[in-house]
């Protein structure tokens, strides 16, 4: 069931935040995900590589219900997905993209606290709750009255990150959500981020086509192509044992 | 805010309701000078025998005014002999006949004024007497003649086809406004026009009115048609004008308002209390109250109506926005409305609805309709599709997501749409006024008929500052609404 060579971690003993069960995907003819088995470790950060059209962001959006399979099962923090009570299952999750989607109409403070508010927190709860996240992001507090379109896209990325991680999810996805940040700051981010991970100790998915970012940032990867896991397992053992030739070229060269 | 809507909507409607549990007379008039005299000789002797009147003036046309009465919207207003028998029950009744079907419809006449204002067809004196033309048949050897005749003239039967039928005329004639007809014979534009034989321009401008040599026209006399329940105490007083108006008296009264340019009420008040018919004056509402009713009318008419529409037209547009087949099928749909011309739409609504505020406000509804839902539908439509993704997978419910993203995103467009139907609705509510339903537009109507001017500025000028205030209304709605980082102008 394209589930091979595992190393130390195989998937009867690691503790799993999603399951991915025979799940097949076809959106306007295209055959996004193909019977797809595959595992994500709970609290480890775990990044799903490959081509674009090779099916990441499919799978990705499966997790949150964006997207519905045609057939087999999603299974979720050990329970198959409820597609109906998706706002509540999302509120668990935190989700970050490239094009960041902070809503322009909100200043930077609404932006954050808007889930939390529609939650029903209390106001201490959430400015203790912002003060945290903002220290961590390194955001300066003046930051907060203003409205997303003034601010560089750095900021916009830690602002987007911090909107995620706002509800204290238990799992975070990221797709792509670092690609639109330019080099020089990148490293920044990353150092970032993780920060902003340790200090959640939430699971994470990220969807990537930068091997050098899964590398800076994942112990556990899934490689995809065209719908199909060519290799899941922890990362450095997929840059020690490729199980194949296409991982083999994807890694060649990505080991620091 | 939706709580704060329904309390004024409920605010504007509470005219709506007392004018329903009225215990008041109501008299109607049509659109031109007579009609309005003799229904303010009726108001007023009305009101001179303890009556309350509301004064109705100003259905635009025969059948409007009639469906009034039989609806009950009004109570009274003056009609013809003649027109009953052709244009209303459409053909040759014996007066006995006509009684009857008035009866079934729980309609009667009171006695006649006493003056027969009949059809007559008028053209300037001079051209007249060059072109050597005395009597209607006369009018066959001048096939090239400029006919202009008013709108009712030129369709009912009993009217232009009926006496080009008879006559064997060859003329086309076509339509112009009766208030705006002698002036057009003055500046040459038209050379004949249909005039009533107590029309008080027929002395003034010098006009000849032909003899109708083949006795077509019938015998227009004259009287106060009422509903049947009117209490006996307001007929007994509406019997005191029995009888007491000739041609040339009634010409005279005429005259006074569209020559003179007297207030209709003063001209009707002299010449009751010249008959020792009016125990009291009561004195004529002033301008200012005039237009402080006709624009908070307005105002009601219009904010009533561009209220539903915004309720209408922004949950249609919520409904509809995510499927694009159903969004195509409700613009369509709202586009081929909106094509309806404004014053059909209204005249519409009449079988639906009766005459007066109900139809004019279903009207003024039915046209904020249009752009309030596709400004809605097009603006949701444009919101970034990412925004709606990460609002999606952050958690926010369906209702949610509309609420503080979508709608939000898509308030600027929206309002400019509401703002757009709001103006429109104030420019068409003042057509209300011709199905009774008051407003601005109450003045300009009148101002048509009597050919008065400053009376139509009465009701142009206000109706042209409401929309100039709706305008800078809508910029500080905007401030409110909008959040800054999306609104028009650079000030945030």
């Amino acid at each position: 069931m394209g589930w091979h060579n595992v190393g130390t971690v195989t998937d009867e003993d690691i503790d799993c935040c999603v399951r991915f069960d025979r799940v097949s995907k076809q959106l306007s003819g295209q055959i996004l995900l193909d019977d797809l088995s595959v595992r994500v470790p709970e609290r480890l950060t775990t990044a799903v590589i490959g081509a674009s059209g090779s099916g990441k962001s499919s799978l990705l959006n499966h997790i949150n219900g964006l997207l519905q399979p045609d057939s087999g099962v999603v299974e979720l923090f050990g329970q198959p997905l409820d597609y109906r009570q998706l706002s509540e299952i999302r509120r668990r999750i935190g989700y970050a993209v490239q094009e960041i989607g902070l809503f322009p109409h909100m200043s930077v403070a609404a932006n954050i606290t808007l889930m939390a508010r529609l939650a029903g927190w209390a106001e201490r709860r959430i400015d203790e709750r912002v003060e945290q996240l903002l220290t961590v992001a390194k955001l300066p507090r003046e930051l907060l009255g203003r409205y997303p379109g003034t601010l560089s896209g750095g900021q916009q990325q830690r602002v987007g990150l911090c909107r995620a991680l706002m509800l204290e999810p238990e799992l975070l996805l990221l797709d792509e959500a670092f690609s639109g940040v330019d080099p020089i700051a990148r490293q920044d981010i990353y150092r970032d981020f993780i920060a902003l991970r340790d200090q959640a100790k939430c699971t994470v998915v990220l969807v990537t086509h930068d091997i050098r970012e899964a590398v800076s940032l994942a112990q556990y990867g899934i490689v995809l192509r065209d719908g199909l896991v060519e290799q899941a397992g922890e990362l450095a053992d997929l840059v020690r044992n490729p199980a194949n030739s296409y991982v083999e070229s994807l890694f060649s060269g990505q080991i620091p | 805010m939706i709580g704060r809507g329904l309390a004024l909507l409920v605010l504007l409607s509470l005219p709506l309701v007392s004018a329903a549990e009225r215990e008041t007379i109501v008299v109607g008039t049509k659109t031109f000078t007579e009609s309005y005299v003799l229904g303010e000789l009726m108001a007023q002797v009305l009101e001179s025998s303890g009556h309350t009147v509301e004064r109705r003036f100003g259905f635009g046309g025969t059948l409007i005014c009639f469906e009034a009465l039989r609806n009950g919207d009004i109570d009274l207003y003056p009609e013809y002999g003649g027109t009953i028998q052709r244009a209303i029950y459409g053909g040759l009744l014996a007066d006995k006949d006509i009684a009857r079907r008035l009866d079934s419809d729980g309609l009667r006449l009171l006695g006649e004024f006493g003056f027969n204002n009949t059809y007559a067809l008028a053209m300037p004196g001079e051209l007249a007497q060059r072109l050597n033309i005395r009597n209607i048949s006369d009018l066959r050897d001048h096939p090239d003649l400029e006919i202009g005749l008013s709108h009712e003239f030129l369709s009912r039967a009993d009217g232009w086809p009926g006496l080009q039928q008879r006559y064997g005329l060859t003329q086309t004639a076509r339509g112009i406004e009766h208030g705006l007809a002698y002036q057009a014979l003055r500046e040459g534009e038209i050379q004949l026009t249909d005039a009533y034989s107590t029309d008080g321009e027929v002395p003034r401008y010098r006009l000849t009115l032909l003899r109708d040599d083949l006795g077509f026209f019938p015998r227009y006399m004259a009287a106060p048609l009422v509903r049947n329940e009117l209490p006996a105490s307001a007929t007994q007083a509406l019997q005191r004008l029995a009888g007491i108006l000739d041609e040339a008296r009634m010409q005279q009264l005429n005259g006074a308002v569209v020559i003179e340019g007297r207030e209709i009420a003063d001209v009707a008040a002299d010449f009751l209390e010249s008959e020792g018919l009016l125990s009291q004056r009561t004195d004529s509402a002033s301008m200012w109250h005039r237009l402080l009713r006709n624009t908070l009318t307005h105002l009601q008419l219009t904010g009533i109506a561009l209220f539903l529409g915004c309720v209408a037209g922004l949950l249609a547009g919520v409904a509809v926005h995510r499927s694009p087949r159903m969004s195509r099928a409700v613009l369509h749909t709202a586009s081929l409305i909106q094509t309806i011309p404004s014053i059909a739409l209204l005249a519409l609504m009449i079988p639906l609805l009766g005459v007066g505020k109900p139809p004019a406000i279903a009207a003024l509804f039915v046209y904020s309709l249009l752009p309030i839902l596709a400004s809605t539908v097009t603006a949701l439509r444009c919101v970034d599709p990412v925004l709606s993704r990460v609002a999606t997978a952050l958690g926010l419910t369906r209702w949610q997501q509309i609420r503080h993203v979508q709608l939000p995103l898509a308030m600027p467009h929206i309002l400019s749409g509401i703002r757009t139907a709001a103006v429109i609705s104030i420019g068409t509510a003042t057509l209300a006024a011709f199905i009774g339903a008051g407003g601005l537009g109450q003045p300009i109507v009148t101002g048509l008929a009597l050919n008065d001017p400053a009376l139509i500025l009465e009701g142009a000028v206000p109706a042209a500052l409401l929309a100039v205030l709706t305008e800078l209304g809508f910029e500080l709605l905007e401030r409110r609404l909008v959040a800054p980082p999306l609104r028009t102008r650079e000030d945030f």
